[in-house]
């Protein structure tokens, strides 16, 4: 089975391309050659990316997965090979403090006896990821609720709908390069036989915004699915004192302010939108957390300190969070 | 005289400009296929770096120069191209393994929902950079994302390779 992320890799590695490490402006011709950027249509890559497609399909049977973790407070390592590349994750430390950053360390090599073309490992290659939702070729990454073609009116409620948007995870948490203000972009590399290239991350776990659940490191040599290698992580559980961002959510939407302006934004959604789509935004701020909705004419903007207190700004009317609403 | 004044200035740019465009022209490109397809990225990347050079004093002193270029060249892209943008076709080389109508569901998304997936999901982009070039904080592409992949799904579903 061919996962859509799958297909969006490859398709989209095909037509946009490795990304060129020079400035694009125009040939002297005016021109800029767009096949520079499409490795699908060189001939003697073409050939090689036909062939490990083919090898893909009879080598899926041969993964072999070589995993360890240490119980401790140590580094711990975990390899996948899968023809011809092997890929091996490492991390500084699987149960980190709440203050700690964590580092983690993917390489790629090219075990076989030819050249392999890969695109160039970025440290956003490595994610923290809910469990349940680590993409693999036999579990396609969960997906929230379906949040569109259901009306509010099928009986979902509104407030369960804010929930729903407010809790999507999909993506995991991407770890960062040293220099967060020196991104990484990518592009190919071709590797010879043995060769290997690496990328190194770094996740601060402090202000992550994720609660203690069932987590995973994971990490893959972009576009093959089938390399993907997953080290169990445990999250740090958060300071005493600090809201979690699960409470927080179930603070917020217990507030009568909330849930009336879950109800006005269901019943008043954007032209276009069947139903109370809008933008989310739930971040860290100085002493709790930040949610923020809008969707047409419609804004929330709820702060919560980790005491429980705060405000609520919902279409312009603020009124304070009653944190014995807790449950 | 005014040409020789601009052609002196061609001769020599400020470095920035030169340091930002190569830092920043390869991501443009992969964001204007997402936006409106292949069709008029050169034309837009030319045009933008164009408009770099005449107001560079005022997109260099900008907190998000990226974003602001990005909505540059989509302005350039035809507006047919807006309404309904031409993904380049799935290479034959890649059938099955890719469905040859992902494009056409990709061409169904909204804007934002499309260039999230395509350079979240397909070129590893972070939200982040995808935030910072589309305006829009890292939780609202996540969004956009895990929205247009239901969609694909729903559309495509999956194929057996």
């Amino acid at each position: 089975m061919t996962t859509i992320e799958e297909q969006l890799r490859t398709y989209a590695t095909a037509v946009a391309g490795p990304v060129r490490h020079r400035c694009d402006q125009p040939d002297a011709d005016g021109s800029i050659d767009a096949s520079t950027q499409r490795p699908g249509t060189r001939g003697p890559k073409l050939a090689l990316r036909a062939a490990a497609l083919v090898l893909v399909v009879v080598a899926i049977a041969a993964v072999l997965a070589v995993r360890s973790r240490s119980e401790d407070n140590s580094p711990a390592s975990s390899a996948t090979e899968w023809y011809p590349l092997r890929v091996e994750l490492e991390v500084s430390t699987t149960t980190p403090s709440p203050t700690q950053t964590v580092q983690a360390t993917m390489t790629v090599t090219n075990i076989s006896a030819d050249p392999f073309e890969v695109p160039q490992p970025c440290p956003s290659d490595i994610s923290l990821t809910p469990t349940a939702e680590v993409q693999t070729q036999d579990n396609p990454p969960a997906i929230p609720p379906d949040l569109e073609g259901t009306a509010p009116s099928d009986g979902v409620q509104p407030v369960e709908r804010l929930r729903a948007l407010f809790s999507n995870f999909t993506m995991g948490s991407l770890f960062q390069p040293e220099d967060p203000s020196r991104p990484c972009h990518g592009g190919t590399i071709e590797l010879q036989p043995g060769e290997s290239t690496s990328t190194t991350g770094y996740r601060e776990m402090a202000g992550l915004g994720l609660d203690p659940i069932d987590m995973s490191l994971a990490a893959a040599a972009k576009p093959y699915i089938q390399t993907r290698v997953v080290i169990p992580f445990t999250m740090p559980p958060s300071p005493d004192g600090v809201l979690t961002r699960s409470a927080a959510l179930d603070l917020a939407l217990a507030q009568p302010a909330v849930q009336q302006f879950a109800q006005t934004a269901a019943d008043d959604p954007p032209p276009g939108e069947p139903d109370m789509i809008g933008r989310t935004g739930f971040k860290p701020v100085d002493d709790g957390w930040e949610m923020s909705y809008e969707s047409g004419d419609h804004r929330l903007v709820v702060q919560i300190n980790s005491d429980g207190t705060g405000t609520i700004a919902a279409d312009g009317v603020e009124s304070p969070i009653d944190p014995t609403l807790a449950d | 005289m005014v040409e020789p004044l601009a052609a002196a200035e061609r001769q020599d740019p400020d470095p920035r400009i030169g340091q930002l465009f190569e830092d920043f022209a390869p991501r443009l490109r992969q964001a204007l296929l997402a936006y409106g397809g292949s069709d008029d990225i050169d034309d837009a990347v030319a045009d933008t770096f164009a408009y770099l050079c005449e107001h560079s004093d005022r997109v260099l002193s900008m907190a998000n120069p990226h974003g602001y270029l990005y909505r540059v060249a989509r302005s350039r892209v035809s507006r047919s191209r807006r309404r309904h943008p031409a993904l380049p076709p799935v290479p034959q080389a890649l059938q099955p393994e890719v469905e040859p109508g992902l494009p056409a569901a990709l061409a169904t998304l909204s804007d934002k929902q499309r260039v999230s997936v395509f350079l979240t999901t397909g070129l590893g982009w972070s939200a982040r950079e995808v935030g910072e070039f589309l305006g829009i904080g890292e939780s609202s592409v996540r969004n956009h994302c895990a929205r247009g992949l239901a969609k694909l799904r729903a559309h495509i579903g999956e194929v057996t390779s």
